[in-house]
């Protein structure tokens, strides 16, 4: 049933933000043929001449690259937006009913929400970072410089693996427990009312109070570690260990409560 | 044998309270009407059956099982509004009920389909209320679910398509399973329900068998509807 769920998920986020998504594409490669067709060898200069003032074309490429990171910073919190707008929905939306009468466990639903709200956010990301090394690389006219600084990073990567996937997946843990706690905060408060003038206040309130707890825990743990260690390469704690797996837990089996026993639609 | 079993159920927001006492049974094989006003609680029953809504009191069994997320299995459940993402087409919806429901009789839906004049490619967005309807109608007694639940089946449909939607309803009831309506058009489902419940501020004021009901008083259900509740 979590496989019939994920692919549920999937195909309703690509349903939602495959315009975005595409709308984005066309316009960045709008843009970037526009400076490098058009604007060529000032945007070259503007790119690999730091201070590089009053050359013809560079008002237009100033006002284009602002535009091209602002669409970039809008595909890359567009997933974030989403998911939280579709999560509020699926619980006190017009289609609630469909979402809360599928007859499976709300911890699974939970779940494949979370996992595609993920992985959506990480490509999503990638193709705003890649749409924006792509802008860097092409008005440079693919600069020595930048290629090296670029494959040297690769190479860092590649030379310590498994410090680079401990990495990598710290961050997705780390990017799930965020969710998860946002999650549990819209549950909580849409198990209160549905109303979103009570709603969201108490949404937002309880996100804030749990993310400052967090980060006094956070802070407590790290001025008092047990049992402390060295992993990949990081100073690691077992109390920060726990306190990380409890952050994810404790929303996650919270949100899957309420949505179980509380929320009414 | 018994398919829905209703005991005191009462439901509280804060200080109001929308239903209280309420008992119901449900035999298989019958289509039950649950008739009132607006705001006498029907809705909220429903949802109760449903799993949407928990009460506040009393106890509920469908099939012998308690509501649960389990009990949505035995339950079809068509609300009172719109429930569909707009983005769907009618085939994307029909997936979605072949993916969650392992009771959804894919031949049932598309003669239901067909009867009702929709067709695969058309999106939910496109489609008027009455068609809406009817889609979410078909979608529902697509499914060999225990019971069925109508929420105002015939809300904001012409006359016509309030006949073919009975048509469609009295077409796709199995003896296997029960149905219960509810709606304010008593005159136009009276034909096809075997028992009513009047439910009348929260609380069942009269029940029985329709035919005993109407021997007895002489009356139609509409008319004893009005003599109910007084208008």
């Amino acid at each position: 049933m979590l496989v019939k769920l994920l692919g549920y998920e999937l195909y309703k986020k690509w349903k939602m933000s495959r315009y975005i998504l595409g709308g984005f594409i066309v316009l960045q490669v709008i843009l970037l043929i526009v400076t490098s067709v058009f604007l060529g060898t000032d945007a070259t200069k503007m790119i690999t001449e730091i201070g590089n003032n009053g050359q013809n074309g560079s008002f237009t490429f100033g006002v284009i690259t602002i535009l091209y990171f602002v669409f970039a910073a809008g595909v890359f919190s567009f997933p974030f937006i989403e998911t939280i707008n579709r999560f509020e929905k699926d619980l006190s939306g017009k289609q609630a009913v469909l979402e809360l009468m599928i007859p499976i466990i709300s911890w699974k639903k939970i779940l494949a929400k979370l996992i595609v709200a993920v992985v959506t956010t990480v490509v999503f990301q990638m193709i705003a970072a890649f749409s924006v090394l792509a802008y860097i690389l092409v008005n440079s006219d693919f600069n020595k410089k930048i290629l090296d600084s670029i494959v040297d990073i690769v190479q860092t990567l590649m030379a310590t693996p498994v410090k680079s996937l401990f990495a990598t997946l710290s961050f997705l843990f780390f990017l799930a427990s965020l969710y998860m706690l946002i999650m549990f905060c819209i549950a909580f408060s849409k198990s209160i009312s549905h109303k979103n003038r009570i709603a969201v206040p108490i949404g937002i309130g309880m996100f804030i109070a749990c993310f400052a707890l967090a980060i006094v825990a956070v802070i407590q743990i790290g001025r008092f570690p047990i049992v402390e260690f060295g992993l990949f390469g990081i100073e690691r704690s077992l109390s920060e260990m726990i306190f990380n797996l409890l952050a994810f837990i404790l929303p996650f089996l919270g949100a899957s409560y309420l949505m179980e026993k509380r929320i009414e639609n | 044998m018994k398919l829905l079993e209703v005991e005191s159920v009462g439901k509280k927001y804060f200080k109001k309270q929308v239903l209280s006492g309420v008992d119901l049974v449900i035999e298989q094989g019958k289509i039950v009407g649950l008739l009132g006003p607006n705001g006498s609680g029907k809705t909220t029953f429903l949802k109760i059956l449903a799993g949407l809504i928990r009460p506040t009191a009393g106890r509920v069994e469908i099939c012998q099982n308690e509501i649960s997320y389990k009990t949505k299995e035995l339950v079809a459940y068509l609300p009172d509004s719109d429930f569909l993402y707009s983005w769907m087409t009618i085939k994307e919806a029909k997936a979605v009920y072949i993916r969650f429901y392992g009771d959804f009789n894919i031949q049932r839906f598309d003669e239901l389909l067909d009867f009702m004049k929709l067709t695969g490619d058309m999106k939910v967005n496109s489609l008027s209320k009455g068609m809406k309807e009817k889609l979410a109608l078909s979608l529902t007694l697509a499914r060999d679910a225990k019971l069925i639940i109508l929420d105002e089946p015939l809300n904001g449909v012409d006359p016509v398509a309030r006949e073919q939607i009975l048509v469609a309803i009295l077409k796709a009831f199995r003896l296997e399973s029960s149905m219960l309506i509810t709606s304010h058009l008593i005159n136009e489902v009276e034909s096809i329900l075997d028992e009513v419940y009047f439910l009348k501020e929260g609380q069942v004021e009269l029940y029985g068998n329709a035919e005993d009901l109407r021997t007895e008083k002489k009356m139609t259900l509409d008319e004893i509807y009005r003599e109910v509740f007084a208008c």
